[in-house]
């Protein structure tokens, strides 16, 4: 956020020079942006407190109880925790309102340490991931009542922690299963509207993914497809400018979309050689591939992206593709095919990133470009070339492409700055 | 982090308060009852390791009812895999603590004098089946676990309460047959 100010000090003093505006504009502007730049010391430091006074509290579990009678005990658990709340009702009553957030998470780790506590009192050694799910659950009641983002990245790290303790202690949790908890959390993000809880929800999303990737349950590319369709249903923006909440967080959203449509294919490159696809892998991609197409489609007419007559084109096409597609797999089973066509999927594919980002004017987009494409050219690299003239020749080559990319790179953005009346 | 009116603020911190006190109670209350009328069944140990970061002290206690053979299995051999239920009929030994005398994967009929106790399979070996029973760990202050650890755990019982539904809770620790470790459920 501090960037974006000094950003932005540097852009107005530029359009004063240029006499767009006044230098009393320019002031008023810079001291507006700020007063609204989002950062704030204090409420940073606060929830940084909170979570050292959170270590502290889970630190005291670790202790010893000592001799305490059960009800004290309890009636010290109980009494921290209506005291959480009610130091919290001070503060927001105060006006403290990120003091008020801060005690809220404190209550939140009062309440999973009152949990574990209690079944060290009763001497109970039950599933530990049913104990995650019950303090996540207490968390994201706090969170979705209090409208408060810490609280919910909050309940949303303790959803990865389930998913973790189950594959570590106990069984393990049914995808179905953390699919609901998932959506309730991620109704909760796009409630309350903030990035942050939105790349804590990503990010345990990925966990997830990942967990079914060394399963090897979802038909490979899979993972891919749905990655794609969920690119341009949040990328498209035509037709949300009008929605504040799809405006901050769809472009988070399509990168992530991104990410994971191009890093399932780097995935399956890099990992176990493909042997054989199992036909009934094919028969599943062929149906997620139909899905996923439809929801590309869908997405592209409700955000506007092309025109109608692009968006009928998907459609004809993606049915077109429930049909052909197990004939097209069959490459997949041939791995140096296979190795093509992933390469030239990443390398078009990050291309495109690069390009669409800088479109858009979504960075992170273009930054993914830009790290697939040197992703994809290490790998190519190390699989193809191992004498020094080959090296050579690939350098030479690799070279050569990044420069005339950047040719049209810097061609176009010529035009565009050439659009802007001086 | 949007601001709430004042009335909504504390209806929900209420709200919050309320809902995570009742699930915490719900513990308490079921593990309460269960301790006072669960039927009483005494437990022979076999000896484990001793440390959990979180929980604080505690002794991992290993009954020798965690490891049953596969013929006591009644009416055959069900495919029992990890983390099914089953339920164990208790019978007390000539010893005075309980053995186990049949493997059941569903409630099976109490006779007079059998306790049954519930578990869940943990893993299976061709000739093992392994069960917890959520009393697996016992916590104590420092000073009594100290003074546990130096005692040899063949002389140590555990007597468990048994609910209806086959839930076992941990009561007291026996040391040669004295109560050596009791807390009142509250």
């Amino acid at each position: 956020m501090l960037g974006y100010t000094a950003h932005l000090r540097r852009d107005l003093a530029r359009w004063r020079e240029r006499g767009w505006i006044s230098a009393e504009q320019e002031e008023r502007m810079a001291a507006d942006a700020a007063t609204h730049s989002g950062f704030s010391a204090g409420s940073v430091l606060a929830i940084l407190g909170a979570v050292l006074l959170c270590l502290a509290i889970v630190t005291f579990v670790a202790a010893n109880w000592e001799a305490l009678p059960r009800i004290v005990r309890l009636g010290i658990l109980f009494g921290t925790l209506w005291l959480s709340y009610a130091l919290a009702y001070g503060l927001f009553r105060t006006g403290r309102d990120q003091f008020g957030h801060a005690m809220l998470l404190i209550g939140g780790a009062v309440f999973g340490a009152s949990i574990m506590l209690i079944a060290q009192t009763y001497h109970i050694s039950g599933n530990p991931a049913d104990a995650v799910l019950l303090w996540g659950a207490g968390v994201f009641l706090a969170a979705v009542l209090m409208l408060s983002t810490a609280s919910l990245i909050f309940a949303i790290l303790l959803l990865a922690v389930w998913l973790v303790i189950g594959e570590t202690e106990g069984p393990s949790i049914p995808m179905w299963q953390f699919a609901i908890a998932w959506g309730l959390c991620a109704a909760a993000v796009w409630r309350q509207n903030s990035q942050l809880a939105l790349h804590a929800l990503m990010l345990v999303l990925l966990v997830a993914l990942f967990r079914e990737f060394m399963r090897e349950t979802l038909a490979p590319g899979t993972v891919c497809l749905f990655g794609f369709a969920v690119y341009v249903l949040a990328g498209g923006r035509r037709g949300l400018t009008g929605d504040a909440r799809a405006e901050h967080l769809f472009p988070t959203l399509a990168t992530y979309g991104a990410l994971v449509c191009l890093g399932d294919v780097m995935l399956l490159q890099v990992g176990e050689p493909l042997v054989s696809v199992p036909a009934a892998s094919v028969a599943m991609l062929a149906w997620a591939g139909l899905a996923a197409a439809l929801l590309t489609v869908a997405g592209a007419y409700w955000t506007r992206s092309f025109p109608p007559l692009v968006v009928a084109g998907f459609a004809v096409f993606a049915v077109l593709l429930r049909l052909v597609l197990p004939p097209l797999l069959a490459p997949l089973n041939d791995m140096t095919t296979f190795d093509i066509h992933a390469g030239v999927l990443i390398l078009v594919g990050s291309l495109w990133l690069i390009a669409d980002g800088g479109r858009r004017g979504i960075r992170s987009i273009s930054a993914a470009g830009y790290a697939f494409f040197m992703a994809e050219l290490f790998y190519i690299y190390f699989k193809t070339f191992g004498g020094l003239l080959e090296t050579a020749l690939f350098y030479l080559l690799a070279g050569l492409l990044l420069i005339a990319m950047s040719a049209v790179f810097v061609v176009s953005e010529r035009r565009k700055a050439q659009r802007i009346p001086a | 982090m949007t601001t709430k009116p004042q009335r909504f603020v504390a209806l929900s911190l209420i709200a919050i308060a309320l809902i995570q006190s009742a699930a915490l109670a719900k513990i308490v209350y079921d593990r309460v009852a269960l301790l006072r009328t669960g039927k009483e069944v005494v437990l022979k140990l076999v000896p484990r390791d001793p440390r959990d970061p979180f929980k604080g002290y505690y002794s991992s206690l290993n009954y020798d009812i965690s490891q049953l053979d596969w013929r006591l299995i009644a009416g055959g051999r069900p495919d029992f895999s990890v983390g099914d239920t089953a339920y164990v009929v208790l019978r007390t030994g000539p010893e005075g603590h309980a053995v186990p005398a049949s493997l059941y994967p569903s409630m099976p009929v109490e006779m007079a004098g059998d306790v049954v106790a519930r578990g869940k399979i943990s893993w299976v070996s061709p000739d093992r089946i392994n069960l917890t029973y959520g009393i697996e760990e016992y916590y104590l202050p420092q000073m009594e676990a100290a003074r546990l650890d130096n005692i040899p755990v063949d002389s140590i019982r555990i007597v468990a309460a048994a609910g209806a539904d086959g839930q076992l809770a941990i009561k007291r620790l026996l040391v040669d047959g004295e109560p050596a470790y009791e807390e009142p459920p509250f």
